[in-house]
Protein backbone atom coordinates (compact mmCIF):
# COMPACT_ATOMS: atom_id res chain seq x y z
CA UNK A 1 0.00 0.00 0.00
CA UNK A 2 1.46 3.33 -0.55
CA UNK A 3 0.62 6.35 1.59
CA UNK A 4 -2.79 7.53 -0.13
CA UNK A 5 -4.35 4.01 0.23
CA UNK A 6 -3.07 3.79 3.72
CA UNK A 7 -4.46 7.33 4.94
CA UNK A 8 -7.76 6.59 3.37
CA UNK A 9 -7.76 3.66 5.51
CA UNK A 10 -6.47 5.57 8.96
CA UNK A 11 -9.98 6.26 10.30
CA UNK A 12 -11.43 2.64 9.92
CA UNK A 13 -8.29 1.22 11.58
CA UNK A 14 -8.55 3.59 14.29
CA UNK A 15 -12.58 2.40 14.51
CA UNK A 16 -11.56 -0.89 14.84
CA UNK A 17 -13.49 -1.74 11.40
CA UNK A 18 -10.88 -2.42 9.22
CA UNK A 19 -10.66 -6.01 7.50
CA UNK A 20 -8.08 -7.68 8.93
CA UNK A 21 -6.22 -8.14 5.94
CA UNK A 22 -5.75 -4.25 5.32
CA UNK A 23 -5.23 -3.83 8.53
CA UNK A 24 -2.20 -5.94 8.61
CA UNK A 25 -1.02 -4.16 5.33
CA UNK A 26 -1.61 -0.69 6.99
CA UNK A 27 0.27 -1.20 10.10
CA UNK A 28 3.08 -3.16 7.99
CA UNK A 29 2.95 0.46 5.88
CA UNK A 30 3.06 2.35 9.31
CA UNK A 31 5.96 0.46 11.04
CA UNK A 32 8.27 2.21 8.10
CA UNK A 33 6.39 5.27 7.59
CA UNK A 34 7.23 8.21 9.65
CA UNK A 35 5.09 11.13 7.91
CA UNK A 36 1.51 8.18 8.14
CA UNK A 37 2.37 7.11 11.16
CA UNK A 38 2.16 10.88 12.59
CA UNK A 39 -1.22 11.25 10.72
CA UNK A 40 -2.25 8.02 12.72
CA UNK A 41 -1.43 8.94 15.79
CA UNK A 42 -2.78 12.54 15.40
CA UNK A 43 -6.04 10.57 14.39
CA UNK A 44 -6.00 8.44 17.69
CA UNK A 45 -6.01 11.06 19.87
CA UNK A 46 -8.20 13.16 17.98
CA UNK A 47 -10.69 10.07 17.99
CA UNK A 48 -9.93 9.56 21.71
CA UNK A 49 -10.47 13.25 22.64
CA UNK A 50 -14.02 13.08 20.62
CA UNK A 51 -15.10 10.20 23.11
CA UNK A 52 -14.28 11.83 26.25
CA UNK A 53 -16.09 14.73 25.45
CA UNK A 54 -18.79 15.04 27.56
CA UNK A 55 -22.30 13.38 26.67
CA UNK A 56 -24.14 15.42 29.14
CA UNK A 57 -23.57 19.18 29.97
CA UNK A 58 -24.86 20.77 32.90
CA UNK A 59 -25.35 24.09 33.81
CA UNK A 60 -23.79 25.82 36.90
CA UNK A 61 -25.44 24.28 39.86
CA UNK A 62 -27.17 28.07 41.19
CA UNK A 63 -28.66 28.98 37.85
CA UNK A 64 -29.99 24.94 37.41
CA UNK A 65 -31.05 25.08 40.68
CA UNK A 66 -34.07 27.61 40.37
CA UNK A 67 -35.54 25.50 36.98
CA UNK A 68 -34.90 21.90 38.61
CA UNK A 69 -37.31 23.11 41.39
CA UNK A 70 -39.66 24.23 38.73
CA UNK A 71 -39.35 21.20 36.56
CA UNK A 72 -40.39 18.88 40.41
CA UNK A 73 -43.22 21.33 41.06
CA UNK A 74 -46.44 19.38 41.80
CA UNK A 75 -48.45 19.25 38.69
CA UNK A 76 -51.47 21.06 40.09
CA UNK A 77 -49.04 24.02 40.57
CA UNK A 78 -48.48 24.24 37.33
CA UNK A 79 -51.32 23.68 35.56
CA UNK A 80 -52.99 26.74 38.52
CA UNK A 81 -50.61 29.05 36.98
CA UNK A 82 -51.86 27.43 33.42
CA UNK A 83 -55.56 28.61 34.20
CA UNK A 84 -54.34 32.16 34.79
CA UNK A 85 -52.48 31.99 31.13
CA UNK A 86 -54.12 32.61 27.92
CA UNK A 87 -56.49 30.37 26.19
CA UNK A 88 -54.15 28.39 23.26
CA UNK A 89 -50.56 28.82 24.80
CA UNK A 90 -50.80 27.08 28.36
CA UNK A 91 -48.78 30.04 29.47
CA UNK A 92 -49.15 33.49 30.41
CA UNK A 93 -47.09 35.64 28.07
CA UNK A 94 -44.80 37.16 31.02
CA UNK A 95 -44.10 33.41 31.23
CA UNK A 96 -43.10 32.65 27.91
CA UNK A 97 -40.67 36.17 28.12
CA UNK A 98 -39.32 34.54 31.14
CA UNK A 99 -38.47 30.84 29.50
CA UNK A 100 -37.45 32.55 26.33
CA UNK A 101 -34.77 34.68 28.76
CA UNK A 102 -33.98 31.28 30.94
CA UNK A 103 -33.25 29.64 27.75
CA UNK A 104 -30.60 32.74 27.24
CA UNK A 105 -28.99 32.48 30.13
CA UNK A 106 -29.18 28.73 29.76
CA UNK A 107 -26.93 28.57 26.67
CA UNK A 108 -24.37 31.40 27.79
CA UNK A 109 -23.72 29.58 30.96
CA UNK A 110 -23.47 26.22 28.95
CA UNK A 111 -21.04 27.84 26.66
CA UNK A 112 -19.53 29.73 29.56
CA UNK A 113 -18.42 26.58 31.05
CA UNK A 114 -17.81 24.29 28.24
CA UNK A 115 -14.94 27.89 27.17
CA UNK A 116 -13.51 27.55 30.60
CA UNK A 117 -13.10 24.03 30.71
CA UNK A 118 -11.01 24.46 27.54
CA UNK A 119 -9.07 27.02 28.58
CA UNK A 120 -8.33 24.99 31.14
CA UNK A 121 -7.47 22.44 29.37
CA UNK A 122 -4.89 24.26 26.84
CA UNK A 123 -3.61 25.51 30.15
CA UNK A 124 -2.61 22.38 30.95
CA UNK A 125 -1.88 21.32 27.62
CA UNK A 126 0.41 24.09 26.75
CA UNK A 127 2.36 24.18 30.51
CA UNK A 128 3.04 20.00 29.40
CA UNK A 129 4.75 21.07 26.39
CA UNK A 130 7.29 22.90 27.82
CA UNK A 131 8.44 20.08 29.69
CA UNK A 132 6.44 20.55 33.05
CA UNK A 133 4.70 17.39 34.83
CA UNK A 134 1.27 17.86 34.36
CA UNK A 135 -0.49 19.50 36.90
CA UNK A 136 -3.83 17.85 37.09
CA UNK A 137 -4.67 15.89 39.71
CA UNK A 138 -5.62 12.62 39.48
CA UNK A 139 -9.24 12.29 39.12
CA UNK A 140 -9.73 15.98 37.89
CA UNK A 141 -11.81 16.59 35.08
CA UNK A 142 -8.51 17.82 33.38
CA UNK A 143 -6.60 14.21 33.62
CA UNK A 144 -8.13 12.75 30.38
CA UNK A 145 -7.06 15.61 28.33
CA UNK A 146 -3.16 15.44 29.75
CA UNK A 147 -3.22 11.62 28.54
CA UNK A 148 -4.58 12.93 25.31
CA UNK A 149 -2.17 15.96 25.05
CA UNK A 150 0.49 13.45 26.00
CA UNK A 151 0.19 11.31 22.88
CA UNK A 152 0.16 14.48 20.92
CA UNK A 153 3.27 15.07 22.06
CA UNK A 154 4.70 12.42 21.67
CA UNK A 155 3.72 12.15 17.97
CA UNK A 156 5.01 15.43 17.54
CA UNK A 157 8.11 14.01 19.39
CA UNK A 158 8.41 10.75 17.48
CA UNK A 159 8.32 12.39 14.16
CA UNK A 160 11.51 14.54 14.82
CA UNK A 161 12.98 11.92 15.71
CA UNK A 162 12.29 10.51 12.94
CA UNK A 163 13.10 13.15 10.46
CA UNK A 164 16.55 13.19 12.03
CA UNK A 165 17.10 9.70 11.87
CA UNK A 166 15.58 9.91 8.20
CA UNK A 167 17.85 10.19 5.05
CA UNK A 168 17.06 13.95 4.20
CA UNK A 169 19.58 16.22 2.78
CA UNK A 170 21.33 18.34 4.68
CA UNK A 171 20.08 21.19 2.71
CA UNK A 172 16.45 19.99 3.59
CA UNK A 173 17.34 19.56 7.19
CA UNK A 174 18.90 23.12 7.43
CA UNK A 175 15.85 24.88 6.29
CA UNK A 176 13.43 22.74 8.69
CA UNK A 177 15.46 23.40 11.69
CA UNK A 178 15.78 27.23 10.44
CA UNK A 179 11.92 27.18 10.42
CA UNK A 180 11.38 25.16 13.44
CA UNK A 181 13.37 27.92 15.55
CA UNK A 182 11.19 30.89 13.90
CA UNK A 183 8.16 28.70 15.71
CA UNK A 184 9.22 28.04 18.16
CA UNK A 185 10.51 31.72 19.24
CA UNK A 186 7.11 32.68 18.34
CA UNK A 187 5.72 29.66 20.79
CA UNK A 188 8.10 31.01 23.51
CA UNK A 189 6.63 34.81 22.93
CA UNK A 190 3.16 33.12 22.97
CA UNK A 191 4.33 31.56 26.29
CA UNK A 192 5.54 34.77 28.22
CA UNK A 193 1.78 36.15 27.23
CA UNK A 194 0.00 33.75 28.47
CA UNK A 195 2.54 33.74 31.84
CA UNK A 196 0.93 37.33 31.98
CA UNK A 197 -2.53 36.39 31.16
CA UNK A 198 -3.23 32.63 32.16
CA UNK A 199 -6.57 32.24 31.35
CA UNK A 200 -6.72 34.15 28.15
CA UNK A 201 -8.08 31.78 25.79
CA UNK A 202 -7.45 33.71 22.45
CA UNK A 203 -3.60 33.36 23.27
CA UNK A 204 -4.09 29.80 23.92
CA UNK A 205 -5.73 29.25 20.45
CA UNK A 206 -3.15 30.92 18.91
CA UNK A 207 -0.36 28.78 21.12
CA UNK A 208 -1.76 25.69 20.01
CA UNK A 209 -2.01 27.07 16.64
CA UNK A 210 1.29 27.67 16.44
CA UNK A 211 2.14 24.24 17.44
CA UNK A 212 -0.31 22.69 14.91
CA UNK A 213 2.07 25.02 12.53
CA UNK A 214 4.84 23.07 13.43
CA UNK A 215 3.52 19.61 13.30
CA UNK A 216 2.33 21.04 9.72
CA UNK A 217 6.16 21.25 9.69
CA UNK A 218 7.31 18.52 10.15
CA UNK A 219 5.20 16.56 7.93
CA UNK A 220 5.97 18.67 5.42
CA UNK A 221 9.21 17.69 5.77
CA UNK A 222 8.74 13.92 6.52
CA UNK A 223 6.71 14.28 2.77
CA UNK A 224 9.73 14.48 1.09
CA UNK A 225 11.03 11.59 1.95
CA UNK A 226 8.23 9.72 0.56
CA UNK A 227 8.55 8.24 -2.39
CA UNK B 1 -8.52 3.48 -8.03
CA UNK B 2 -5.19 2.54 -6.91
CA UNK B 3 -5.17 -1.37 -7.49
CA UNK B 4 -6.76 -0.15 -10.96
CA UNK B 5 -3.64 2.25 -11.42
CA UNK B 6 -1.31 -0.62 -10.43
CA UNK B 7 -3.04 -3.42 -12.20
CA UNK B 8 -3.09 -1.35 -15.70
CA UNK B 9 0.40 -0.26 -15.92
CA UNK B 10 1.61 -3.39 -17.07
CA UNK B 11 4.18 -2.18 -18.90
CA UNK B 12 7.17 0.26 -17.70
CA UNK B 13 9.93 1.28 -20.31
CA UNK B 14 12.65 1.75 -19.10
CA UNK B 15 15.42 3.95 -21.14
CA UNK B 16 18.83 3.59 -19.62
CA UNK B 17 20.86 6.47 -20.00
CA UNK B 18 24.53 5.40 -20.25
CA UNK B 19 26.85 8.08 -18.61
CA UNK B 20 27.67 10.10 -21.63
CA UNK B 21 29.68 13.07 -21.66
CA UNK B 22 27.07 15.55 -23.10
CA UNK B 23 23.24 16.11 -22.01
CA UNK B 24 21.08 13.01 -23.70
CA UNK B 25 17.74 13.75 -24.86
CA UNK B 26 14.70 11.62 -24.85
CA UNK B 27 11.25 10.91 -26.52
CA UNK B 28 8.68 8.56 -25.94
CA UNK B 29 5.17 9.09 -26.95
CA UNK B 30 2.21 6.65 -25.78
CA UNK B 31 -1.56 6.59 -25.82
CA UNK B 32 -3.24 7.61 -22.59
CA UNK B 33 -6.63 7.60 -21.47
CA UNK B 34 -8.14 11.39 -21.62
CA UNK B 35 -9.07 11.27 -17.79
CA UNK B 36 -5.53 9.52 -16.83
CA UNK B 37 -3.59 10.00 -13.51
CA UNK B 38 -0.26 10.76 -14.13
CA UNK B 39 2.10 10.52 -11.55
CA UNK B 40 5.83 12.48 -12.23
CA UNK B 41 8.68 11.97 -10.31
CA UNK B 42 11.78 14.00 -10.84
CA UNK B 43 13.99 15.06 -8.20
CA UNK B 44 16.45 17.78 -9.91
CA UNK B 45 16.38 19.70 -12.81
CA UNK B 46 12.89 21.37 -13.84
CA UNK B 47 9.46 19.20 -14.53
CA UNK B 48 7.03 21.00 -17.35
CA UNK B 49 3.47 19.29 -17.76
CA UNK B 50 1.12 21.03 -20.72
CA UNK B 51 -2.27 19.79 -21.08
CA UNK B 52 -3.28 19.16 -24.71
CA UNK B 53 -6.34 17.82 -26.17
CA UNK B 54 -5.33 14.77 -27.35
CA UNK B 55 -5.48 11.27 -25.47
CA UNK B 56 -2.00 10.46 -25.56
CA UNK B 57 1.53 11.51 -23.42
CA UNK B 58 4.81 13.19 -25.44
CA UNK B 59 7.75 13.36 -23.11
CA UNK B 60 10.77 15.06 -24.04
CA UNK B 61 13.24 14.74 -20.87
CA UNK B 62 16.82 15.72 -21.82
CA UNK B 63 19.65 14.49 -18.84
CA UNK B 64 23.15 16.03 -18.13
CA UNK B 65 25.51 13.27 -17.21
CA UNK B 66 24.66 11.15 -13.85
CA UNK B 67 20.72 12.54 -13.88
CA UNK B 68 19.78 8.97 -13.86
CA UNK B 69 17.34 7.15 -16.21
CA UNK B 70 13.79 7.42 -17.65
CA UNK B 71 11.33 5.37 -16.91
CA UNK B 72 7.49 5.94 -18.39
CA UNK B 73 4.40 3.64 -18.84
CA UNK B 74 1.08 2.66 -18.08
CA UNK B 75 -2.35 3.60 -20.01
CA UNK B 76 -4.83 4.91 -17.60
CA UNK B 77 -2.48 5.36 -14.71
CA UNK B 78 1.12 6.52 -16.27
CA UNK B 79 4.07 6.68 -14.26
CA UNK B 80 6.95 8.38 -15.66
CA UNK B 81 10.50 10.35 -14.60
CA UNK B 82 13.75 10.03 -13.45
CA UNK B 83 15.22 6.93 -11.61
CA UNK B 84 18.21 8.53 -9.74
CA UNK B 85 21.51 6.92 -9.67
CA UNK B 86 21.37 4.15 -6.85
CA UNK B 87 24.81 4.83 -5.84
CA UNK B 88 26.59 8.38 -5.61
CA UNK B 89 24.21 10.31 -5.73
CA UNK B 90 22.61 12.68 -8.35
CA UNK B 91 25.15 14.38 -10.43
CA UNK B 92 22.78 15.90 -13.05
CA UNK B 93 19.60 17.61 -13.57
CA UNK B 94 17.22 16.40 -16.13
CA UNK B 95 14.80 18.68 -17.68
CA UNK B 96 11.33 16.85 -18.23
CA UNK B 97 8.41 18.29 -20.22
CA UNK B 98 5.21 16.65 -20.71
CA UNK B 99 2.11 17.08 -22.36
CA UNK B 100 -0.91 15.15 -21.48
CA UNK B 101 -4.41 15.00 -21.58
CA UNK B 102 -6.08 18.27 -20.36
CA UNK B 103 -8.24 16.17 -18.31
CA UNK B 104 -5.29 14.10 -16.16
CA UNK B 105 -5.23 13.95 -12.97
CA UNK B 106 -0.97 14.86 -11.93
CA UNK B 107 1.16 14.24 -9.05
CA UNK B 108 4.44 15.24 -9.19
CA UNK B 109 7.18 15.14 -6.88
CA UNK B 110 10.58 16.93 -7.08
CA UNK B 111 13.54 18.01 -4.54
CA UNK B 112 14.92 20.72 -5.93
CA UNK B 113 13.54 20.83 -9.20
CA UNK B 114 11.12 23.35 -10.67
CA UNK B 115 7.42 22.27 -11.32
CA UNK B 116 5.38 24.26 -13.86
CA UNK B 117 1.70 23.02 -14.83
CA UNK B 118 -0.42 25.03 -17.58
CA UNK B 119 -3.55 24.32 -19.08
CA UNK B 120 -4.70 20.89 -16.83
CA UNK B 121 -8.08 20.13 -16.22
CA UNK B 122 -7.65 17.54 -13.65
CA UNK B 123 -6.72 17.57 -9.75
CA UNK B 124 -2.76 18.96 -9.37
CA UNK B 125 -0.65 17.35 -6.61
CA UNK B 126 2.53 18.91 -6.41
CA UNK B 127 5.39 18.42 -4.33
CA UNK B 128 8.66 20.26 -4.53
CA UNK B 129 11.53 20.80 -1.23
CA UNK B 130 13.14 23.70 -2.89
CA UNK B 131 12.19 24.44 -6.65
CA UNK B 132 9.59 26.57 -7.00
CA UNK B 133 5.99 25.72 -8.38
CA UNK B 134 4.20 27.21 -10.58
CA UNK B 135 -0.28 26.36 -12.02
CA UNK B 136 -1.90 28.26 -15.05
CA UNK B 137 -4.72 27.19 -16.65
CA UNK B 138 -8.30 25.68 -14.74
CA UNK B 139 -7.37 23.05 -12.31
CA UNK B 140 -10.15 21.14 -10.67
CA UNK B 141 -8.17 21.44 -7.59
CA UNK B 142 -4.65 22.31 -6.45
CA UNK B 143 -2.32 21.01 -3.74
CA UNK B 144 1.11 22.13 -3.67
CA UNK B 145 3.70 22.06 -1.63
CA UNK B 146 7.05 23.85 -1.41
CA UNK B 147 9.66 24.11 1.58
CA UNK B 148 11.47 26.66 0.26
CA UNK B 149 10.86 27.43 -3.22
CA UNK B 150 7.93 30.26 -4.25
CA UNK B 151 4.69 28.70 -4.96
CA UNK B 152 2.96 30.78 -7.65
CA UNK B 153 -1.02 30.36 -8.60
CA UNK B 154 -2.50 32.05 -11.45
CA UNK B 155 -5.44 29.87 -12.07
CA UNK B 156 -9.30 29.86 -12.21
CA UNK B 157 -10.07 26.51 -9.62
CA UNK B 158 -13.05 25.67 -6.96
CA UNK B 159 -10.12 24.67 -4.95
CA UNK B 160 -6.47 25.29 -4.08
CA UNK B 161 -3.77 24.59 -1.17
CA UNK B 162 -0.43 26.12 -1.02
CA UNK B 163 2.03 25.31 1.85
CA UNK B 164 5.09 26.64 2.27
CA UNK B 165 8.17 26.73 5.05
CA UNK B 166 9.78 30.21 3.73
CA UNK B 167 9.28 30.40 0.48
CA UNK B 168 6.59 32.87 -1.02
CA UNK B 169 3.17 32.30 -2.11
CA UNK B 170 1.97 34.37 -4.85
CA UNK B 171 -2.56 33.47 -5.29
CA UNK B 172 -4.69 34.40 -8.11
CA UNK B 173 -6.62 34.08 -11.01
CA UNK B 174 -10.19 33.30 -9.49
CA UNK B 175 -10.25 30.52 -6.46
CA UNK B 176 -12.89 29.79 -5.02
CA UNK B 177 -11.84 28.27 -1.89
CA UNK B 178 -7.98 29.03 -1.36
CA UNK B 179 -6.12 27.84 1.86
CA UNK B 180 -2.31 29.32 2.20
CA UNK B 181 -0.08 28.56 4.91
CA UNK B 182 3.85 29.41 5.69
CA UNK B 183 6.22 30.06 8.41
CA UNK B 184 8.41 32.88 7.33
CA UNK B 185 7.52 33.54 3.92
CA UNK B 186 5.57 36.31 2.27
CA UNK B 187 1.65 35.35 0.93
CA UNK B 188 0.18 37.73 -1.50
CA UNK B 189 -3.15 37.31 -2.89
CA UNK B 190 -5.81 39.16 -5.49
CA UNK B 191 -8.75 38.81 -3.95
CA UNK B 192 -11.96 37.99 -6.97
CA UNK B 193 -14.38 34.94 -6.35
CA UNK B 194 -12.85 33.96 -2.90
CA UNK B 195 -16.09 32.40 -1.36
CA UNK B 196 -13.69 31.00 1.80
CA UNK B 197 -10.08 32.44 2.61
CA UNK B 198 -7.29 31.42 5.29
CA UNK B 199 -4.26 32.14 5.49
CA UNK B 200 -1.62 31.36 8.11
CA UNK B 201 1.79 32.87 8.52
CA UNK B 202 4.42 32.48 11.69
CA UNK B 203 6.41 35.53 10.90
CA UNK B 204 5.67 35.65 6.68
CA UNK B 205 3.78 38.77 5.41
CA UNK B 206 0.70 38.76 4.36
CA UNK B 207 -0.90 41.00 1.79
CA UNK B 208 -4.61 40.60 0.26
CA UNK B 209 -5.11 42.96 -3.02
CA UNK B 210 -8.68 43.73 -4.61
CA UNK B 211 -11.75 43.37 -4.28
CA UNK B 212 -13.11 40.34 -2.06
CA UNK B 213 -16.34 39.03 -3.48
CA UNK B 214 -19.31 40.09 -1.31
CA UNK B 215 -20.35 37.27 1.18
CA UNK B 216 -16.78 35.68 1.06
CA UNK B 217 -14.94 34.80 4.38
CA UNK B 218 -11.40 35.52 4.76
CA UNK B 219 -9.44 34.34 7.93
CA UNK B 220 -5.66 35.74 8.09
CA UNK B 221 -3.83 34.76 11.12
CA UNK B 222 0.24 35.38 11.74
CA UNK B 223 2.15 35.58 14.79
CA UNK B 224 4.67 38.50 14.03
CA UNK B 225 3.98 38.65 9.92
CA UNK B 226 2.66 42.32 9.21
CA UNK B 227 -0.49 42.13 7.22
CA UNK B 228 -2.05 44.50 4.72
CA UNK B 229 -5.36 45.08 2.86
CA UNK B 230 -5.71 46.72 -0.44
CA UNK B 231 -8.89 46.68 -0.93
CA UNK B 232 -10.61 48.73 -4.03
CA UNK B 233 -12.52 51.51 -2.58
CA UNK B 234 -15.57 50.88 -3.17
CA UNK B 235 -15.71 47.18 -1.32
CA UNK B 236 -18.25 46.00 1.00
CA UNK B 237 -16.05 44.31 4.26
CA UNK B 238 -16.65 43.94 7.51
CA UNK B 239 -12.63 43.91 9.22
CA UNK B 240 -12.39 42.41 12.36
CA UNK B 241 -8.81 42.81 13.71
CA UNK B 242 -7.72 40.73 17.01
CA UNK B 243 -4.44 41.65 18.42
CA UNK B 244 -2.22 41.78 21.01
CA UNK B 245 0.41 43.83 20.18
CA UNK B 246 0.37 44.71 16.79
CA UNK B 247 -0.81 48.34 15.51
CA UNK B 248 -3.51 48.60 13.62
CA UNK B 249 -3.45 51.38 11.06
CA UNK B 250 -6.94 51.98 8.53
CA UNK B 251 -6.61 54.07 5.77
CA UNK B 252 -9.77 53.71 3.67
CA UNK B 253 -11.76 56.40 3.29
CA UNK B 254 -15.33 55.49 4.83
CA UNK B 255 -14.63 53.44 7.60
CA UNK B 256 -16.58 53.43 11.01
CA UNK B 257 -14.22 52.38 13.88
CA UNK B 258 -14.92 51.13 17.23
CA UNK B 259 -12.20 50.18 19.86
CA UNK B 260 -12.26 47.51 22.75
CA UNK B 261 -9.47 47.53 25.07
CA UNK B 262 -9.26 44.86 27.37
CA UNK B 263 -6.70 42.66 29.33
CA UNK B 264 -7.37 40.02 26.44
CA UNK B 265 -5.73 42.65 23.64
CA UNK B 266 -7.63 45.03 21.28
CA UNK B 267 -10.80 44.28 19.02
CA UNK B 268 -10.73 46.61 15.99
CA UNK B 269 -13.88 46.77 14.06
CA UNK B 270 -13.76 48.39 10.63
CA UNK B 271 -16.81 48.33 8.12
CA UNK B 272 -16.72 49.53 4.62
CA UNK B 273 -19.45 50.05 2.64
CA UNK B 274 -22.10 47.70 3.70
CA UNK B 275 -19.68 45.16 4.96
CA UNK B 276 -20.88 42.41 3.04
CA UNK B 277 -17.70 40.50 3.29
CA UNK B 278 -16.27 39.12 6.32
CA UNK B 279 -12.43 39.47 6.85
CA UNK B 280 -10.88 38.35 9.99
CA UNK B 281 -7.59 39.28 11.09
CA UNK B 282 -5.93 37.86 13.67
CA UNK B 283 -2.27 38.51 14.91
CA UNK B 284 -0.17 38.25 18.38
CA UNK B 285 2.09 41.84 17.22
CA UNK B 286 2.23 42.01 13.41
CA UNK B 287 1.20 45.78 12.24
CA UNK B 288 -1.97 45.39 10.46
CA UNK B 289 -2.80 48.18 7.74
CA UNK B 290 -6.18 48.72 5.71
CA UNK B 291 -5.57 50.70 2.98
CA UNK B 292 -7.24 51.38 -0.72
CA UNK B 293 -6.12 49.84 -3.62
CA UNK B 294 -3.94 52.28 -5.84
Amino acid sequence: MNCEEVRERLHDRAEGTLPVEDRRAVDAHLKTCLACRAEASELEALLSAVAELPREIRPPRDLWHAIDARLDEPEAAVLDRRALGRPGTGLPRWALVAAGLALVVVTAAVTSVLTRRYDEVMALKLRRSDGEAPVAAPGSPTAPAVDQEARFLAASQELLEGLESQDLSPETMAIVRRNLEVIDAAIAELHAALERDPGNGELTRMLLATYQRKIDLLEQAARSGEG
Amino acid sequence: MRRRLTAVLTAVLTLTAAAPAAAQRFERGLSAASDATIRVYNLSGSTTIVGWDRDSVALVAELEPGAGRVYVGGHEAIKLGIDPPTAGGIAGAARLEVRVPRGSVVWVKAADASIEVDGVQGGLDLYSVTGNVRVRGAPSTVRAESMEGAISIDARTPWARAKTASGSIDLAGGISDLAATTVSGTVRVAASRQARARIESVTGEVVVSGRPTRGGAWEIETHSGAVTLELASDTDAQIDVHTFGGEVRSELGRVGTRRVDDLAGSELVIVAGTGGTSITVRTFKGPVTVRAAP
